[in-house]
């Protein structure tokens, strides 16, 4: 479930929305451009928001006890980034103040040292030029530290109020935007000059800079800088979350409550080194598509050892494989391949996985393979009748009948489902999550899914890139993937997984 | 004794790296490396007396002309499987009339290129070999079907091709797949890792990671638990980093490249994990439980388990300790290793100490005379012990003949006869003791004296 192209600025939705005539939009588009900031946040609040809203981020100050120690509140402005921060509960006197790397305000080691410290997790000071410089917000950022800002005044009453204007910034920029960033304040005033941190001291206080315009209500983190989490299967016996890495292949386990993540299964092995689409039979096995691996691992759900490595035929020359996903019937699993026009099927018994094989040739059909990312996400009925599947490139939607083989392209009155990636299906209901467009379609189908009408869209300040999704309990947990940042590293850590409601026509 | 000074060119690194806005690190950091390789002697009847063992205990050559020696896998009935690496060969011994001397041995199975790690399972002998796991049915007589592969596809071994094989508690099977480097970030997964795979060779998958070169490894007997040594990195100094003693657990990473022992922070290190640093890193991997001098090199690893009943089993403190076999260093400037040592565990079957079990392969410079050298370093080709070796109590002279330059400064080096490899426990509860250079096997047996 993957894209292959980049947000671009001349895809026709965003240049739609971006040539609206409201003033707001106009300055953002012209700010934003001349800022680099990347496309995909715009298009979220240029699309969506009837109340066009300028990117911002705000988070809660805690101690580490995790008492309240205020406010802040990043805002896009005409020349930058508007930074407001209402401390309280601090001693007296001048404290260094800065953005950090990664958001999350855990306790974990100092990049630094090693040393266990309060907000650890915070990482160290935001620096996008890898300058490993501090300095004084003044300087010019590609020689210091971008996260450094002006020491926060606390008053005798313990309070300490700051707004500060800085160019040097942005809310959702490629490289220097702060969005699911952490600032933290220190014990001591920063000198500008010593590094690594202006021998400013401990950290005191620490906020996650989250985006004010999201729905969600509790973000699951993945204890990973490189995983780049792409498939999504909720255990439900086991009370997990699991999801895996496009990137090496590691399946983590996260607790549906406590939210706290382990390693279920290491990648690395032949089959395992990519971990994409994945789900989860009533007979407790995993299934994993590996992606340009061409294979299909089966493991235990209880135990994470591989079952079985199936592996695809090989095919006559030709392209590339890229196993995307795959959905499982009551006994048969159906494989995409985003880059060879196939389907395959594996079948599947109480005790058996048969191997895979070619089961739908697609050259000929109305599934028209072109460049990038074809066939992405699969879903199935429940009876097994029918998959339905999105070609991503093109943005449609088919329906394939398992008995007949037949394919039909799902009416959609014209809409397009471009970016298209992961599918959950609900009844009638299907939710297409859509990766460079970061948003998620609700897809009302009838006519045993010969058709369907686009009639409710969930976007959010929360998406980064989403890949796919899981209903769990009413709810959309929703993969983080930022596969974009796979391309161009670094990502924004933490990894997440967040949870919002599915869109809805009320 | 050569020593480099490793330290300009990692400050060129760190100077470097500022300069293209790259690579991480710790800045320069400056190490001093020494190599030192003891002067490899023949095996000669003489040098037995200097091997060290516990009271009680004695060693007596079991074996010997085997070459490159490496695993043994002991059979119930006393047959032992012996892997050769650089022959690329299994050679069945057998000592027939039970008088603690190998009286037959034949080659069971050869042209298995780097074949090292030895297990047993369902009537099988298993063999990993490089890129390869082969099973052989053993036949009624102890010879061997021809072996057939199950894994074709290990990783590349580059530098680190003892490879191992045991099966676990859960009947499935565990292969030990080193590094290929010294210290990188290895470009295959799967290097620098345990699997685990079905006994069939299917389902591999990555058990734990972050292990350089892990060689021996077993379960404890009591406890079930999975421990190993792992060879730290060379090129470190002297004393970093130790070789680690882990407790191996499912989805472990157990820090190499990135940190070493405790979690330190392995700061020769150039690189850092992707979008983090070591110093974060290294806090969220599993330490090792104990260390051992670095550079000691254990290879052979098993827990002691042996009938009380048996004729030499080990005195009751011994059951459930372990044994490794150290085959000692070359980048050390005292060397270490050239040694069996023992791994007590307390009443809580946990490890608490390592400790010497058998000592003496290792000659200090100042008992070694050329004269020695002249005599006695040459390949283990010519273990034919000279008429005219003697060992008086200062150290080893052979004869008196004059020195060439050469010879005089191989002798400010030390010397040593013996590195040490694979260590299982016998049949009737003695330990054998595999030795890769001259190609010798010691039994140690405890008669209580």
């Amino acid at each position: 479930m993957e894209k292959d192209l980049t947000p671009d600025v001349t895809e026709p939705q965003l240049k739609t929305s971006l040539d609206q005539p409201e003033t707001p939009g106009r300055t953002v588009r012209t700010g934003v451009i001349a800022l680099g900031i990347i496309l995909i946040g715009i298009a979220i609040y240029a699309y969506t928001s009837a109340a066009f809203q300028l990117p911002e981020v705000k988070g809660i100050f805690q101690s580490p006890s995790g008492s309240k120690l205020g406010t802040v509140v990043m805002k896009t402005i005409d020349n930058g980034v508007l930074i407001t921060v209402d401390a309280l509960g601090l001693k007296p006197g001048l404290h260094g103040l800065h953005v950090h790397t990664v958001g999350n305000c855990a306790k974990a080691a100092d990049p630094g040292t090693g040393e266990v410290i309060a907000f650890g997790a915070a990482a160290g000071h935001f620096d996008p030029f890898d300058t490993r410089n501090h300095g004084s917000p003044t300087d010019d950022p590609k020689l210091r530290h971008a996260g450094v800002l002006p020491n926060l005044e606390v008053q005798a009453d313990g309070t300490g109020h700051l707004e500060f204007v800085t160019s040097k910034l942005s809310i959702l920029g490629s490289l220097n935007g702060v969005a699911d960033r952490a600032i933290v304040i220190h014990a001591n005033t920063d000198d500008f000059e010593t590094d690594p941190s202006g021998n400013s001291g401990a950290r005191v206080a620490c906020a996650e800079l989250r985006p004010s315009d999201t729905v969600v209500t509790t973000r699951y983190k993945l204890p990973s800088t490189d995983a780049f989490p792409e498939g999504i299967a909720v255990d439900s016996k086991r009370g997990v979350i699991l999801s895996g890495a496009a990137n090496g292949g590691d399946i983590w386990q996260i607790q549906l409550t406590s939210g706290k993540a382990s390693p279920f299964a290491l990648g690395g092995s032949p089959g395992r080194t990519v971990a994409l689409g994945m789900h989860l039979d009533n007979r407790r096995r995993l299934f994993v598509a590996g992606g340009g691996t061409g294979r299909v691992a089966v493991l235990n759900a209880d135990t994470g050892a591989v079952v079985r490595i199936l592996e695809a035929p090989p095919l006559p020359k030709g392209p590339q494989t890229f196993i995307n996903d795959l959905t499982i019937t009551p006994n048969a699993i159906f494989v995409t391949d985003s880059f060879r026009p196939v389907i395959y099927r594996a079948r599947i018994g109480v005790m058996n996985v048969g191997n895979l094989e070619p089961w739908l040739r697609l050259t000929g059909t109305p599934v028209q393979y072109q460049d990038g990312t074809n066939l992405n996400g699969i879903v199935s009925s429940p009876d097994g009748r029918y998959l339905l599947t999105v070609q991503s490139n093109t943005g449609k939607l088919f329906r394939i009948n398992t008995g007949t083989r037949a394919i039909n392209e799902v009416n959609l009155a014209g809409k397009r489902l471009t970016g298209g990636d992961g599918l959950v299906l609900s009844g009638q209901t299907l939710y297409v999550v859509r990766n460079a467009e970061s948003r998620i379609e609700r897809v009302d189908l009838k006519n045993a899914y010969a058709s369907g009408r686009l009639v409710a869209t969930r976007t959010d300040g929360d998406f980064r890139f989403p890949t796919t999704a899981a209903l769990y309990q009413n709810r959309l947990l929703v993969v983080n993937g930022q596969l974009d940042k796979q391309r161009n590293p670094p990502p924004v850590l933490p990894f997440t997984i967040v949870s919002v409601p599915p869109p809805s026509t009320k | 004794m050569k020593t480099w000074l490793v330290g300009p060119a990692l400050a060129v690194v760190g100077a470097l790296g500022i300069a293209f806005g790259g690579p991480p690190g710790d800045g320069p950091v400056t190490v001093t490396g020494t190599t030192l390789e003891p002067t490899p002697l023949a095996f000669q009847e003489v040098l037995l007396k200097r091997l060290k063992v516990p009271s009680g205990f004695s060693i007596k050559v079991w074996a010997k002309d085997l070459k490159n020696a490496r695993w043994m896998q002991v059979m119930p009935n006393g047959d032992v499987y012996l892997s050769r690496r650089e022959q690329g060969d299994i050679l069945l011994l057998r000592d027939k009339n039970r008088d603690g001397v190998v009286d037959a041995r034949m080659t069971v199975a050869l042209n298995i290129k780097l074949a090292h790690g030895l297990a047993v399972r369902d009537g099988k002998l298993y063999i990993v070999a490089d890129h390869f796991v082969y099973t052989a049915k053993i036949r009624y007589d102890g010879t061997l079907d021809t072996p057939q592969a199950i894994i074709s596809d290990l990783p590349d071994s580059g530098q680190h091709t003892a490879r191992t094989i045991g099966f676990g508690p859960d009947g499935m099977m565990y292969i030990s797949v080193g590094s290929t480097c010294n210290n990188c970030q290895d470009s295959n997964p799967e290097n620098a890792t345990l699997v685990r795979a079905m006994p069939d060779g299917s389902g591999r998958n990555v058990y734990a990671k972050g292990l350089r070169h892990l060689v021996g490894f077993g379960w404890h007997p009591v406890t079930k638990e999975l421990w190993g040594f792992d060879h730290g990195s060379d090129w470190r100094g002297d004393d970093q980093p130790p070789e680690e003693f882990n407790r191996v657990i499912l989805n472990g990473h157990y820090g190499w490249p990135y940190c070493y022992a405790n979690r330190q922070v392995d700061r020769v290190a150039y690189f850092d994990p992707p979008n983090s640093t070591k110093a974060a890193f290294c806090p969220t991997t599993i330490g090792s439980t104990l260390t051992y001098t670095a550079h000691a090199a254990p290879i052979g690893f098993t827990f002691y388990r042996a009938n009380p009943a048996t004729q030499a089993s080990f005195p009751a403190s011994f059951q459930n300790d372990a044994f490794a076999g150290m085959r000692g260093s070359w980048n050390r400037s005292q060397p270490s290793g050239y040694e069996v040592v023992r791994v007590r565990f307390n009443e809580k079957n946990q490890p608490v100490a390592i400790e010497p079990f058998v000592t003496g392969w290792l000659i200090p410079a100042n008992e070694v005379s050329a004269a020695t050298l002249n005599q006695a370093s040459t390949t283990a080709d010519t273990t034919t012990a000279s008429s005219d070796a003697s060992v008086t109590t200062s150290g080893v002279d052979v004869g008196a003949k004059a020195a060439t330059p050469a010879e005089k400064e191989e002798a400010v080096r030390p010397a040593q006869f013996g590195r040490i490899a694979g260590v299982p426990v016998w049949t009737d509860g003695s330990l054998l003791i595999a030795e890769d250079q001259n190609g010798i096997i010691y039994r140690v047996i405890y008669t209580g004296k």
